[in-house]
């Protein structure tokens, strides 16, 4: 017979030792106080980073305890497909990480213990999903990708009738048709999008808006439309030879390779772009058979999108990249491709905040490819929604970005196709919040909100050992077995997986000093190892809900020993040195809960 | 009018460095000069690394000066001490034992490293380095250790040790990739005229392919190949080339493309600092392109040139003439490298 397994660890069994008076004060309390959403801001900075506002520190103390159905489903409750974005996700969040602070060393591995989570749950782990009453709605979704799926759920959890009008045969938009398998296997996506199918969600795959059914059809037939229809036109070059054969716009290039299409690349393959589709596009002309690969960038690499475990990996894989060129022209001679290019130097940002790339007159150059990618980019193609909205000029449909709407009646927009390219935390975090949209449009009030959770804390603390444990490393395949489509990323193994949680801060725990009962005898500050305990005069509370302390070295101006959580590391030692036992550790997590509930 | 109390400080006790040193006291003999280096030794020259493999003699016989000399000169050398961090909106560096130290105008000149390509990462602590004096020390300890060495990669540095490996009675291996030989010209005439002159001198040459993995094989290592040979070896030396030394800039603002990029004045990004030698990425105006350049030579020159503006000279680096060495007999044009000869 197969082991029984608890997935209660033995610190949650260790309340059993607590009299019942001791467990009921683990009280619960719910705040949507704008005081306490500031501490989460400031405080959480990862959950803060990230577009879905994913409960990062509840997750990884799950997969810490080894609950690896609990923390996939406090991933899943938020942003629907944490198998997917476990691998290809853009970690916007490991940006902001407390411990990639200075002096702090290197950010946790956020996005690898989300694959943890979905590698290690127990084969039919408990899915967690409260579904609202049916509503009689009937909502129509354009589009199949991570904006769309994303909505769906939703709609399909608020009781909606969901009906997903896809164009190409099977679902997901770039998961499947622009991101390789070899990043992404699909088996992973498949599991992930049936679980919002089987909601009850009606897809209709082959069908595509604007050719096989009118747009306007849907407004009519149904309470609400979503557009989430992608970007699918790729910007261009605009410049000679862009139409010549075998320069590939890497949008193409991708969606023909993922579709196993036979793609010429050559022996040598210039990529122009920095963003993942060049970096795809590089990756998997290698695995078409191409012998040299160079990625050809306008700036440096300090400026391009993808982030730096991708960038590693492109050039572990053996792939160049050559900063600061522009490309410039293309010809055909022989069987060869001559590519002129321009040298360029950094310049100021833009006003959206990029780094600009400035032309040095007369240093152009010619290289010799047999292909040419370009992955500059793409835009929505928004043709098919002509004849219901006003296009703007630059042919992107106009909408509120405070809540999807458009100026048509029950007509909304989410994703890519909304923004422009943007990456795939965004399109769910953007499909989901359309679908909250759509639900308040249609039922004419909110039915699911935000608010901060609070629990009194009363488990094991982190070891302050466990903030020297060095980011783990993600094993992956040897180069030479990175052929066809395996995936080269392996996943942290159990082992790798709980050293890493341990490395967590755990930043929802909110270290506070009671200060009727301090004694002020600065043990604590003594052991801080960031000294972020400050004696102070005052504590006040900005506009927004952020509190700024009034710090002061003067003995007689002190009215409290306050801990400035914003560098607190959580290590717990001065609650282990008080002598008093002032110090309370509050979780605080930032959730959605229902209004009615 | 130039100050006279500004304080230099100069990152890298190198060719670039203290050449910058020398120019800097020439032009501001009032001013407080700082070199600070990571390494325990001092400012030695390069290319006779190789021959302190050969005899008895003792590390400081390759040092350019004699201590005295900058205690002559004035000139503070705060040696073994690494910086972590330049903070250039506070004028601040930051060592490794966490000390601040304040600059007025700074030089970074931290010179290159050995790259290790990503490929390779795995493998870092089964491949041997060789660039600076604390490597040749510890290697001449175990000579008596091995008998076969490769050369993973190809660069002049692997040339610049297979020369005394040979002298040594050392059976020596190259494994060289199609694209580059660092920091030669490279092209295939030049890469099958390099073969010849390697094979020449009885070195096994693996040419167009690449290391792909090694692993432990007793007491020695197994380099295998991407084209599926494995070369049975006791010592595996990295020879991949070089790549600037500039980790400690990360989050300093300052703009890198591989190296740190200087204008025609060798100005970096951030006010009052400059960079030369092999660290920096320089503009050269007659090229109308950036380039990084190598070599004692260069280092020299382009310590000077930043120099003197810092002493604000308004003085625009022009390309040195390239570099020349010779293996049987036979020249190969370089990217800087001078005076080079295997034939040790
Ligand atoms: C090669 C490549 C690699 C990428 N890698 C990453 C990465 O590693 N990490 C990351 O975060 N992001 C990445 N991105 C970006 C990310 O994939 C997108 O931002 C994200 O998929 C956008 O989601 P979406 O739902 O808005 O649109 P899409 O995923 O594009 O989905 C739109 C869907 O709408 C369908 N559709 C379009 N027009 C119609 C119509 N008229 N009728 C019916 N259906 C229609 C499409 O077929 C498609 O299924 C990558 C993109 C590409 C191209
Ligand atoms: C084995 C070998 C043989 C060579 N042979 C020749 C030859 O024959 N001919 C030729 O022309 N060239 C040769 N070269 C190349 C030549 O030596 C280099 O190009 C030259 O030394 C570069 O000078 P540099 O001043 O830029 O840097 P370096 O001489 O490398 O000096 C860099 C300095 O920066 C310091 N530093 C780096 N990082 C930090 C930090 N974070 N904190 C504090 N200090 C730091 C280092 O300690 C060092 O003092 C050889 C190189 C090697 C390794
Ligand atoms: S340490 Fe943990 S909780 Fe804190 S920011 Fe990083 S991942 Fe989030
Ligand atoms: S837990 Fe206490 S001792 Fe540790 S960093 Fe925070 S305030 Fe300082
Ligand atoms: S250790 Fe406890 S009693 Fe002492 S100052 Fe800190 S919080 Fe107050």
């Amino acid at each position: 017979m197969k082991e029984e397994k608890t997935y209660l660890s033995s610190e949650r069994e260790s309340f059993d030792h607590l009299t019942a008076a001791r467990r009921v004060e683990r009280t619960v309390f719910f705040s949507t106080n704008k005081k306490d959403f500031a501490w989460m801001r400031e405080n959480v900075p990862c959950q803060t980073a990230c577009p879905a506002s994913t409960n990062i520190p509840g997750y990884i103390y799950t997969d810490y305890q080894e609950r690896y159905g609990r923390s996939y489903e406090i991933n899943r409750s938020v942003n629907i497909l944490p198998g997917v974005l476990g691998r290809i996700c853009s970690r916007p969040c490991e940006l902001s990480c407390r411990h990639g602070w200075p002096g702090f060393g290197e950010s946790v591995a956020i996005c690898h213990l989300k694959r943890v989570a979905s590698d290690f749950k127990p084969e039919g782990h408990r899915i967690e999903e409260s579904m609202f009453g049916p509503s009689g709605k009937k909502i129509a979704v354009v589009g199949s990708g991570p904006a769309g799926l994303g909505a769906a759920h939703d709609l399909a959890i608020f009781g909606h009738q969901v009906t997903i009008y896809e164009a190409l045969e099977r679902p997901g938009g770039m998961l499947r048709y622009g991101i390789p398998e070899f990043r992404l296997p699909r088996n992973i996506l498949d599991i992930e999008i049936s679980n919002i199918l089987r909601l009850g969600v009606d897809l209709r795959a082959g069908v595509r808006v604007g050719k096989d059914i009118k747009l306007e059809e849907l407004t009519k037939g149904y309470d609400a439309v979503l557009l989430t229809a992608g970007t699918y036109s790729p910007n261009k070059l605009g410049i000679k030879g862009e139409t010549v054969e075998h320069v590939y716009s890497g949008l193409d290039f991708m969606m023909d390779a993922n579709s196993g299409k036979d793609i010429f690349v050559g022996s040598k393959v210039l990529v122009v772009g920095g963003g993942y589709t060049a970096m795809d596009c590089a990756r998997t002309s290698l695995r078409l058979g191409a012998k040299r690969v160079i990625i050809n960038i306008l700036t440096t690499e300090d400026y391009i999108t993808v982030n730096r475990e991708e960038l590693n990996e492109v050039k572990t894989e053996n792939v160049e990249i050559r900063g600061l060129v522009s490309i410039e022209q293309i010809e055909r001679s022989g069987s060869n491709l001559n590519v002129k290019f321009r040298r360029n130097r950094l310049g100021g940002y833009s006003e959206k905040g990029e780094r600009l790339a400035v032309p040095i007159k007369d240093s152009d150059f010619t290289d010799e490819a047999d292909a040419v990618i370009y992955a500059i980019g793409q835009r929505p193609e928004t043709n098919f929604a002509k004849g219901v909205i006003k296009l703007e000029k630059n042919s992107m449909i106009p909408f509120d970005r405070s809540n999807s709407a458009t100026e048509v009646k029950g007509l909304f927009v989410a994703g890519d196709f909304g923004t422009g390219a943007s990456t795939v935390i965004e399109s769910i975090a953007s499909g989901r919040s359309a679908a909250w949209s759509i639900d308040r449009y249609l039922m004419d009030r909110t039915r699911r909100k935000k608010v901060v959770r609070f629990e009194k804390y009363s488990e094991k603390q982190r070891e302050r050992a466990w903030d020297f444990i060095p980011r783990q490393v993600m094993p992956t395949l040897p180069v030479k077995e990175r052929v066809d489509q395996l995936e080269v990323e392996l996943g942290l193994n159990r082992t790798l997986g709980k050293e890493e949680s341990k490395r967590c801060y755990l930043c929802s725990l909110k270290f506070e000093i009671d200060v009727t009962r301090c004694i002020y005898c600065r043990y604590c500050m003594d052991v801080c190892p960031t000294n972020c305990i400050h004696t102070t005069k005052d504590v006040v509370t900005e506009e927004d809900g952020k509190q700024k302390l009034l710090v002061t070295d003067k003995w007689n101006e002190v009215s409290a020993i306050v801990i400035d959580n914003n560098n607190c590391i959580r290590c717990g030692n001065c609650k282990k040195v008080c002598p008093v036992e002032c110090i309370d550790v509050v979780k605080s997590e930032l959730i959605e809960q229902d209004v009615e509930a | 009018m130039l100050k006279k109390s500004l304080k230099y400080v100069i990152i890298g006790d190198g060719h670039a460095g203290n050449s910058a040193a020398e120019t800097l006291r020439k032009g501001n003999p009032g001013s407080e000069i700082v070199i600070i280096s990571s390494k325990p030794t001092h400012y030695f020259d390069h290319s006779l690394l190789a021959t302190f493999l050969l005899d008895k003699k003792d590390i400081t016989s390759l040092y350019v000066y004699p201590y005295t000399w900058y205690k002559e000169n004035n000139i503070r050398l705060r040696l073994n001490q690494t910086i972590t961090k330049v903070i250039p909106d506070k004028h601040e560096l930051i060592l490794a034992h966490n000390e601040r130290v304040y600059y007025d105008r700074l030089l970074i000149a931290s010179g290159a490293k050995p790259k290790l390509p990503e490929s390779l990462s795995r493998y870092k602590n089964l491949l041997t380095v060789f660039t600076d004096a604390v490597d040749a020390m510890k290697l001449r300890e175990r000579l008596g250790t091995f008998k076969h060495v490769t050369m993973v990669g190809g660069d002049c540095i692997g040339l610049h040790l297979a020369g005394a490996m040979l002298k040594l009675g050392k059976s020596v291996t190259f494994v060289l990739n199609e694209y580059n030989f660092w920091p030669l010209e490279f092209d295939e005439t030049v890469k099958s005229k390099l073969i010849g002159c390697l094979k020449k001198k009885h070195i096994e040459v693996v040419a167009d392919d690449m290391t792909t993995e090694i692993v432990r094989d007793g007491t020695g290592l197994n380099v295998m190949t991407k084209n599926g040979k494995i070369i049975k070896t006791d010592l595996a030396f990295l020879t991949s080339g070089m790549v600037p030394n500039i980790d400690f800039l990360d989050g300093s603002g300052i703009d890198v493309q591989t190296g740190i990029l200087v204008d025609e004045y060798m100005h970096t990004s951030a006010q009052d600092i400059w960079a030369a030698g092999e660290c920096a990425t320089v503009y050269y105006p007659e090229l109308k392109d950036y380039r990084q350049t190598t070599g004692e030579i260069n280092a020299k020159a382009l310590g000077n040139i930043s120099a003197r503006n810092m002493l604000d000279e308004k003085k625009v680096v022009s390309l040195a003439e390239p570099g020349k060495i010779t293996i049987e007999g036979e020249d190969f044009i370089t990217y800087g490298w001078k005076g080079f000869s295997i034939d040790i």
